[in-house]
């Protein structure tokens, strides 16, 4: 028994080694540097406590950030999960069984194209000088004279958030197919014995079996809001001004632009606590299924 | 057997350490720079493979990356303590940090040693590198920020050159009652519309207050009423209609192509991209600097030209500061400055580098137009602290889109200042 521990542990030690070199001490440091004044650029460091995180949260660039996270989590949710959803359920109707594979193909593409490429190509559609976006709704009769979506700091978040969706509903949508696959069949037949209509088959059978595979895709979707960085990166760089930054840009901006690495640190430290309290809040949801 | 085997292996073991001593001698050194555009990128390859083979045993290793993203790669680079040997600067502040945190060689024994070398560089552009009489970097492309014109379409209109503010006002109104847009102008990067502010807070701080006193971490203030009189200057002319609409949108490059396809008339661009312009524009374009402003409040220099040149420098810390230091050497020889010039058409700083048959004539002609000016001011983004930079260019682009005013924009230029104040008190 003693052995079979010793050559499990001897297993585990490479993955537990990396894990803390390269994860759970860098954690503990970057709690530690953002306690100091420190540069790149100046040995030393000065201990200066708290003082970051109440400058944080007095910082309004910060509370920007939180909002447009936020905002990402909240549009996601119905953008990704809620659409996803919906086009989960028409894929597996059985009237559309026979084309399901080639729309699951075309949803699901975009969600494998590297965000580089996604992210300029929604940044030239919305270009008001040689994008089709303005020339489109313009053709609709709207007055686009004023549009510049990602160049306008009332609209730029909407226009990443808007790309992001069109991006990934198709990967939320595989994820709630493969949750509506394992729903069995007797169970719409029963319904469809009692007279239920598609919508009440979709509403009653469908979501209620499904619930675990939604409740984890929310998870995923608000944790991944608030570690965005490559959409708002690539589309705006944070702009107009600081309309659209999110707080992994912001952080990036304090640490390798301004070169405040202890303001940069603290930032770092609560972004660390939103996602570690979603995560534990995802174990906890996942834990209490079945799956 | 035994002793054939025997003789084998001391064999084997003659070879390994032959072999050992000779990658003992073997020099490898780390070069970042930023030209990692298609034409520029095989130019500098070929000047390290030639190095390679003029010198046996030394390996250069190139590392390259955008403009935009190498001050975030030496930032990474010295905090892992993984510094290039030889690397990229710009002037003023940027340089200056390098200097501070000790990884600036001093090349002044060097350039004691061999003169020519120092004396083959433009004075204005090395001098741009010396900091309390040490050279911590030499002048590799110049550099300075000029109105480029459509010839066609000064000539269409009877326009001379402007030399004062007022004249160009002139320019912009006739052109705008026409229906052209007088300036194409592209803030998406964030560091395009700053240069005008930079240039025109040249014209209105007092030169000891810009480039003395705010230049310095240690007594940055930002608050000369110079700033913000500059900045309105700047309102007038967005207010006026003078720039093309989307400002925020377009990236620097777009703005280009957007002003080659036609639009416009003017556009406030950096001698070094004179190249592209002229394949862009298939010549058709002349070049002035930011006029005189005659305004009792413009107190700065009024007679500086607003740019500096890169350069590179030499990291102490390398294990092999004399091959770096004679690569550098190479670097920045004149043959291998006229193969950069001719093939990936850049602004050289060492004299004898442009000929007429690998330069342009407007670049000749904006080497020569250098001389009128006395002396450079150095850009904002290179002089203020990497903080104070930051707040310029995203606070910048706010104010290009006239979401806040220009007391708004200092006053949060001012509230950086403040904090690198701070920080740099001790």
């Amino acid at each position: 028994m003693k052995k079979r521990h010793i050559t499990a542990c001897l297993f585990l030690a490479p993955a537990i080694i990396v894990m803390l070199i390269f994860m759970y001490i860098p954690i503990v440091q970057n709690f530690y540097y953002s306690l100091f004044n420190w540069s790149i650029y100046k040995p030393g460091k000065t201990f200066v406590g708290l003082k970051y995180f109440i400058e944080l949260f007095q910082d309004k660039v910060f509370w920007t950030c939180l909002r447009n996270n936020t905002l990402y989590a909240l549009i996601s949710l119905v953008g990704q999960l809620g659409v996803g959803l919906v086009v989960a359920a028409i894929l597996e109707a059985k009237f559309m069984r026979k084309h399901s594979g080639f729309f699951r193909t075309v949803f699901f593409i975009p969600s494998v194209m590297s965000f580089m490429v996604v992210g300029l190509l929604w940044q030239l559609f919305f270009n008001p000088n040689v994008g089709p976006f303005n020339g489109i709704l313009k053709a609709m009769g709207m007055n686009t004279a004023n549009l510049n979506i990602l160049g306008n700091p009332g609209t730029a978040i909407f226009g990443v958030i808007f790309a992001s969706q069109w991006m990934y509903f198709g990967y939320m949508a595989m994820l709630l197919i493969i949750g509506i696959q394992k729903v069995p069949d007797e169970l719409y037949e029963a319904a469809e014995i009692d007279g239920a209509n598609a919508l009440q088959r979709f509403l009653h059978i469908t979501i209620p079996n499904i619930k675990e595979m939604i409740l984890v895709d929310c998870i995923i979707i608000v944790v991944g809001s608030f570690k965005l960085f490559d959409e708002v990166f690539i589309m705006t760089n944070g702009g107009p001004g600081y309309a659209s930054e999110v707080i992994s840009t912001y952080l990036y901006r304090t640490a390798f632009r301004a070169d405040m690495m202890g303001s940069a640190s603290a930032m770092a430290v609560v972004l660390f606590v939103i996602t570690f309290a979603l995560s534990i809040f995802q174990m906890k949801i996942s834990r209490s299924g079945e799956e | 057997m035994k002793k054939r085997t025997a003789a084998l292996l001391l064999t084997m073991a003659m070879a390994t350490s032959l072999s050992t001593a000779a990658s003992a001698e073997d020099v490898t050194i780390k070069f970042l720079h930023k030209y990692c555009q298609p034409e520029q990128a095989p130019v500098f390859e070929e000047i390290v493979k030639q190095y390679e083979e003029e010198h046996p045993g030394v390996h250069v290793e190139i590392e390259t990356t955008t403009d935009n993203e190498i001050k975030s790669k030496l930032k990474l680079a010295l905090g892992s303590g993984d510094m290039p040997d030889v690397y990229q600067t710009w002037t003023g502040e940027y340089c200056e940090k390098f200097i501070r945190a000790g990884y600036a060689l001093d090349l002044t024994p060097y350039m004691e040693e061999d003169p020519e070398w120092k004396d083959s560089f433009l004075p204005a552009a090395y001098s741009a590198f010396t900091y309390d009489d040490g050279q911590y970097a030499v002048p590799t492309r110049f550099d300075a920020e000029v109105f480029v014109y459509k010839k066609s379409v000064f000539e269409k209109y009877g326009f001379e050159e402007p030399k004062t503010w007022d004249e160009l006002m002139k320019i912009c109104e006739t052109l705008k009652a026409d229906g052209v847009t007088p300036f194409i102008l592209g803030d998406g990067l964030s560091w395009d519309a700053p240069h005008w502010y930079g240039a025109l807070w040249q014209k209105f701080v007092p030169e000891d207050v810009l480039e003395g006193q705010d230049f310095n971490v240690k007594t940055v203030t930002i608050d000369d009423p110079g700033y913000v009189n500059g900045l309105n200057y700047f309102t007038d002319l967005l207010d006026k209609g003078y720039f093309n609409d989307n400002i925020n949108s377009m990236e620097h490059n777009m703005a280009l192509e957007v002003f080659y396809a036609g639009e416009g008339a003017m556009a406030y661009v950096e001698m070094l991209e004179f190249n592209d312009i002229n394949k862009g524009l298939d010549g058709d374009f002349g070049f002035f600097a930011m006029p005189t402003i005659e305004d009792d409040a413009a107190k700065g220099n009024q007679e500086k030209l607003f740019g500096a040149p890169e350069g590179m420098i030499v990291n102490p810390n390398s294990e092999n500061v004399d091959v770096a230091v004679d690569f550098l050497k190479f670097l920045t020889s004149v043959e291998s400055q006229q193969k950069i010039v001719s093939e990936a058409g850049h602004t050289s700083c060492v004299i004898g580098a442009h000929t007429e048959e690998n330069t342009i004539p407007q670049l000749i002609d904006g080497m020569a137009y250098v001389q009128n000016f006395n002396g450079m001011s150095n850009w904002t983004d290179c002089g203020f602290e990497a903080s104070i930079v930051d707040t310029m260019c995203k606070l910048g682009q706010d104010f290009a889109a006239q979401s806040i005013t220009a007391e708004d924009y200092v006053a949060g230029l001012q509230e950086t200042a403040k904090v690198v104040r701070e920080q740099n008190a001790e």
